[in-house]
């Protein structure tokens, strides 16, 4: 206590506290930049842990896998008659899956669908194998889609699926039921499936512990290495027990795994740039989780985002190329999984949700990482102290601060600023609903792109470009009288919105890491936006562009486009790792190349993807960042460009002065 | 496989303390646990595994004498009051749970109940004789209890055989437990013939469902090894090579004997029983071959065999054709039971109950669920073939419930208890669904972190006969795995943590404000300036200063 009075002592006498005050924009520019510096450190020796295994029931690879020899030749038996009815409908691809499936001896259901966005009907055959002598209250799920997320065929992740389900039941060791599913495609129809389980079905096989989706879209025999796809919409991750059992099983079998579209040539590495490239984009890709998507389904994920909210550990395994590995090999490593979890007694332990992975085998814990988003979320925080301390006006640049100048004039102004702010709350909520209500009535087919495009591009990015230019353009002739009650209201409209953005983005780091850090990030430049006078062309300029970069439909655009490019932060990690003129020559060849044949009108659709994706995402995937953006982002930007309109004549001291004169 | 024994008992309903009592072939470790309880009904229910009635039919005897997943007790017991018989129930569970080498001792107050419609005694003996004292029903079961060996040996130890002969002799726990689902009974019911002569008549039974290819399957190959190429059976009309394989389905031939079955033979005929142990054989001698393998001349009349001698007899049965068996009988109704329910803190039941007859039935569905489910009746909602659902306030649901009997969970005491009367019309399916609350457990009620969850005990189904009462099928569905939302608990030492620092910071400056003066700056400087440090650094700098003056003086 003592040294806390002597250093305020010693504050006050310097006169800190208003140097203090001029130079919060700079704390807050300082504290992101810290944010990103914190991001950085992390993949540094010594910041990560390498994984292991906390559940020691589940025992990975303790075994000897017999998918191998005879199951070989079944394997092929099975995938070669797929592959010769690749071209039937789906009810009858079905049909003939459910007499196998029957006659191997599972209990075999369709659940009819029929897709809300294009009206097609979309049935998906589930086969359930209720495990002797067990109990019959927990399953484990094998989901074999028809169709991988890119629209190709899955023949060997079907052909596996079902080889694998015979041999499983020829084994004697589950204690939980098996579930193999069938659906048409991983994202909607799988969703469906899923909810309807938890819901309605009528054969159930107990509550699903984990899921474990396959994706193999060729015919070949031999495989290179293993994708492993997890990140849940929301935020939420499975188990990091699950993943580590998959990545070591992987290794066990001799195979390398790839996290996060890792390139085959980075799969050994684990020198600090390749675990730095995989944290960026492991933050890119949990943020982005259900809503990117490389076809043009609007977005759905990998798969193992339909299992999302149901407290299911469900994980995505591709596999990858052609290379030495045996497709059996891709099997086994399922198998093993299966095994481990069959193994598990208890449930996976309670505190392991929340990681980083760096790499397959390293990941930084959330105390550990959580900083960096508190420390972005901060700079609001500062961001709107300081504009309630009246930092924000330009007219009080060559003030000193006083106390005197937080309490308002009348109490009116800031109940003018608050009801202001609610009114752009309601309404940005009520028009972000209206706009998710869309989806419901207008499918996502090719005969209303043109509507989803329009909504796009003319109701969001353009008139909000448009509107950030206001502030540039009312200087012209937008012109209000000098008075306190509009520099309060500015002012408390200016730090109450800020105030409620960081608040809200507070609340989310906590569940959802990734978007807060890089919502927090890309609408930064909202804490530099100053008002003043509408004579100040300078700042009202500056105000456009420090708008224009922190619009969430600008970031929609950007978002949308990158989507499009095939844009592999792997090969900037490779630029700047191995420096040298002619790499960098390269690749701006690579680039000119890829502009010359790119199809403008195809790169544009990314944003309408990406929007309908956005929108829809509630109803479809339970994915609620439509609603944060409605409920935060949006409303905080529109609050800060109705702030940079206003036209504010004086600084709060000059005010004053003149009241006092008077 | 149904494994059927049946015994009696005579002694008096009240016996004379001061006369020894005698047991010939009722187990006297029985007997004395029922006088002493003064049980006249007791009920024991062993199971294991789940029942797929799409593949096996009915249950055998009308699953009257079936369990669920776990232990299952009910008794009549006989006292003077409530509280009475409850000592008295608490005794016997204590006592079987010794016996049989259960945990039937965790059967308390929060796990028993007293069903109202089912599971009602065999009042056929009140009319003969007049009973002291009220009867009263009592009825737990432990959905988590796994059944095995030690729970079986008591059972065989119980027969008059001690299991050493006669077809018990086939029963070991390495073959029982290692079926497809597996059910052990031991019924008691006081029978009487007069006023003064009352028996009691134990029955037990054990139901085995064997998976027969795959028992022998794995009697061949104990490990799952990948068939080897030369026994692959592929599909000829289909892609065949040396690469591809389009597995045909199972072969129809089947060999099997009783030692394949359960690693052991008849150990001889039951010699103390009045009769000799007699097998017969119940197939269709067209497709079907039966041989005896025993070291004994063998009596037999047909299909049949009497094993008078103490020599092992083995059975073996060989077919061309396996699909040539008795028809299962389909059973009267389906049902299961699913847990539905998005969040951590509430959840729902979901029944489905499928009656396939042209029958209506009258079917009593009940549940017990322990206190931490907090049940909201209100939510109760019926669909009808999957087209429309109905509340519990609408009138159209008194057409499928009649009745509901519901005594609620006080916690920590006693469980919910839940009896649906609900009439099933005839090719319906009808789907009930319950909404409820996880209660918060204290602090120690949690188990330890490495747990499994909450098992609830099955649903138990019957259909009624609407003019007897008589139930004329029972089933029960599988127990539910219900996860409670667990807290952190490393919570606590943080919050303790946490609440210590803002404690002593408070209280530090709460002390500084009741002892401290408050000065205005200059005073406290002036102070400053004469505290014993001051002085002293001071003085350092004073001596500092001179010894550097004494240094540049001489120049």
């Amino acid at each position: 206590m003592a040294l806390l009075e002597y250093v305020q002592r010693k504050i006050s006498r310097f006169g800190l506290v208003p140097r203090l005050v001029k130079s919060m924009p700079k704390i807050s520019f300082l504290l992101a930049l810290a944010s990103i510096l914190w991001l950085v450190v992390l993949p540094i020796e010594g910041q990560f842990r390498n994984t292991y295994i906390s559940e020691n029931a589940l025992m990975p690879s303790q075994a000897y896998s017999f998918f191998r020899e005879s199951e070989w030749n079944f394997l092929r038996g099975y995938r070669d008659e797929i592959y010769k009815h690749r071209e039937d409908p789906l009810e009858e691809r079905n049909s003939m899956l459910q007499d196998w499936m029957r006659e191997i001896g599972y209990k075999t259901a369709i659940l009819n669908y029929t897709n809300p966005q294009t009206g097609e009907n979309r049935p998906t055959l589930y086969a359930i194998y209720h495990a002797p002598k067990g109990d019959d209250t927990e399953a484990i799920v094998l989901v074999a889609p028809w169709h991988t997320r890119e629209g190709r065929f899955n023949i060997g992740g079907t052909g596996l699926g079902v080889s694998l389900a015979k041999y499983f039941h020829r084994l004697s060791i589950w204690a939980k039921n098996i579930i193999v599913v069938f659906p048409e495609d991983g994202q909607d129809t799988l969703r469906n499936w899923v909810n309807a389980y938890h819901t309605s079905l009528d054969q159930t096989g107990g509550s699903i512990l984990s899921a474990i989706v396959m994706e193999y879209p060729s015919g070949a025999d031999g495989i290179d290495y293993i994708e492993l796809e997890y990140a849940g919409v929301n935020g939420q991750l499975p188990n990091l027990d699950i993943l580590n059992t998959a990545a070591l099983i992987t290794d066990h079998e001799g195979m390398r795994i790839s996290i996060h579209k890792t390139p085959r040539g980075q799969l050994w590495a684990t020198d600090y740039s390749s675990r730095l490239t995989t944290l960026l984009h492991a933050i890119f890709d949990y943020a982005t989780a259900g809503l990117l998507s490389p076809s043009r389904s609007g977005g759905g994920g990998s798969g193992c985002e339909a299992f999302s909210g149901w407290n299911v550990q469900a994980l995505t395994l591709r596999a990858v190329g052609d290379g030495d590995h045996d497709i059996t090999t891709y099997g086994r490593v399922v198998e093993a999984v299966f095994r481990s979890v069959n193994n598990l007694l208890e449930k996976f332990h309670q505190s392991y949700f929340f990681y980083l992975l760096l790499g397959p085998t390293f990941f930084v814990s959330i105390g550990n990482y959580l900083p960096a988003s508190v420390l972005a979320a901060a700079s609001f925080v500062v961001g709107s102290a300081s504009s309630l301390l009246g930092n924000h006006n330009v007219n009080n640049a060559h003030m000193q601060f006083s106390p005197s100048l937080i309490v308002p004039s009348t109490s009116i102004s800031p109940m003018v600023a608050l009801l202001c702010f609610f009114t752009v709350l309601s309404a940005s909520v009520l028009a972000g609903i209206r706009l998710a209500d869309v989806t419901n009535n207008f499918p996502y087919d090719d005969l209303h792109k043109e509507l989803y495009a329009q909504l796009t591009y003319r109701v969001c990015i353009i008139p909000s470009i448009v509107l950030s230019l206001w502030p540039t353009l009312s200087s012209y002739f937008f012109r209000l009288p000098k008075s306190k009650e509009i520099n309060d209201v500015a002012r408390f409209l200016n730090a109450f919105s800020l105030f409620c953005f960081a608040f809200t983005l507070i609340a989310l780091l906590v569940f959802h890491f990734s978007l807060s850090l890089l919502i927090s990030l890309v609408s930064l430049p909202l804490v530099f936006v100053r008002y003043g006078p509408s004579c100040d062309k300078n700042t009202r300029l500056r105000s456009t562009i420090f708008l224009i970069s922190s619009c969430p439909f600008v970031w929609l655009f950007v978002l949308g486009i990158f989507n499009k490019t095939d844009f592999e932060l792997d090969r900037v990690r490779n630029l700047i790792q191995y420096f040298q003129m002619n790499l960098l020559r390269k690749e701006i060849q690579s680039v000119i190349d890829w502009a010359e044949l790119v199809d403008i009108k195809q790169l544009l659709e990314g944003p309408v993807d990406l929007l309908y994706s956005l929108i829809s995402g509630y109803s479809r995937f339970q994915n609620w960042t439509w609603l944060f953006i409605v409920i935060s982002w949006i409303p905080a930007w529109l609050c800060t460009l109705i702030v940079s309109c206003i036209d504010v004549e004086c600084g709060d001291f000059e005010v004053d002065e003149e009241k006092k004169r008077r | 496989m149904s494994f059927n024994f049946e015994t009696n008992h005579t002694a008096d309903l009240y016996p004379n303390t001061q006369e020894a009592a005698h047991y010939d072939v009722f187990p006297k470790a029985i007997g004395s646990i029922l006088q002493n309880t003064n049980a006249r009904e007791l009920h024991l229910r062993f199971g294991q595994g789940w029942y797929d009635a799409d593949a096996w039919g009915k249950l055998l005897r009308n699953g009257l004498e079936n369990g669920g997943t776990g232990v299952e007790l009910w008794a009549v017991i006989e006292a003077e009051s409530k509280d009475d018989a409850f000592v008295k129930w608490s005794q016997l569970t204590n006592s079987l749970s010794g016996l049989f080498c259960a945990s039937l001792n965790f059967i308390d107050s929060s796990t028993t109940t007293s069903p109202v419609t089912i599971f009602q005694p065999d009042g056929s003996f009140l009319q003969k004789i007049q009973l002291k004292n009220d009867l009263y029903l009592l009825r737990g079961a432990l959905p988590r209890e796994p059944v095995c060996t030690e729970n079986l040996t008591p059972f065989l130890k119980m027969l008059p055989t001690k299991g050493k002969a006669g077809i018990s002799s086939l029963l070991t726990g390495r073959k029982v437990f290692n079926s497809e689902w597996s059910s052990m009974a031991v019924d008691v019911l006081t029978v009487c013939d007069s006023p003064n002569s009352c028996h009691y008549e134990i029955k037990q039974s054990l139901d085995l469902i064997k998976n027969i290819p795959h028992v022998l399957d794995k009697n061949r190959m104990p490990i799952p090894k990948p068939i080897p190429g030369d026994e692959m059976r592929c599909d000829e009309t289909k892609k065949h090579d040396a690469y591809h394989c389009f597995p045909l389905p199972e072969s129809n031939k089947l060999d099997f004997g009783l030692m394949d079955l359960f690693g052991r033979v008849i150990h001889g005929g039951a010699l103390l029983a009045d009769s000799p142990t007699r097998v017969c054989a119940d197939i269709d001698t067209d497709s079907w071959e039966l041989s005896v393998n025993s070291t004994a001349a063998l009596t037999s009349s047909g299909l049949c065999y009497d094993l008078n001698t103490n020599q092992d007899y083995d059975f073996r049965l060989s077919t061309n054709d396996s699909t040539k068996i008795k028809p299962l009988e389909a059973p009267p109704i389906y049902a299961s039971r699913s847990l539905s329910g998005y969040s951590q803190d509430s959840g729902g039941f979901r029944i489905d109950l499928l009656n396939p007859t042209n029958d209506d039935l009258n079917v009593v569905v009940f549940e017990t669920f322990p206190w931490f489910v907090r049940l909201y009746l209100h939510t109760l909602t019926i669909s009808v073939n999957d087209t429309t659902t109905y509340d519990v306030s609408d009138r159209v649901i008194n057409s499928v419930v009649n009745e509901i009997i519901y005594n609620p969970a006080v916690d920590r005491k006693s469980p919910s208890h839940l009896e649906l009367m609900t009439l099933i019309p005839a090719n319906t399916k009808v789907k009930l669904s319950l909404d409820f609350d996880k209660a918060m457990l204290l602090y120690a009620e949690y188990p330890p972190d490495a747990n499994h969850g909450f098992e609830i005990e099955p649903a138990v189904i019957s259909i009624i006969d609407p003019i007897t009462k008589e139930i004329n099928y029972q089933m029960r569905t599988t127990t539910a795995l219900l996860t409670l939302p667990t807290p952190d608990f490393s919570m606590p030492y943080n919050v303790i943590i946490i609440t210590s620092t803002v404690m002593s910071l408070a209280f530090g400056s709460f002390f500084n404000l009741l002892t401290k003066k408050t000065v205005t700056e200059e005073e406290a400087e002036a102070v400053a300036e004469q505290s014993r440090l001051r002085r002293i650094t001071k003085k350092l700098q004073e001596l500092k200063q001179r010894i550097r003056g004494s240094k540049e003086a001489p120049q």
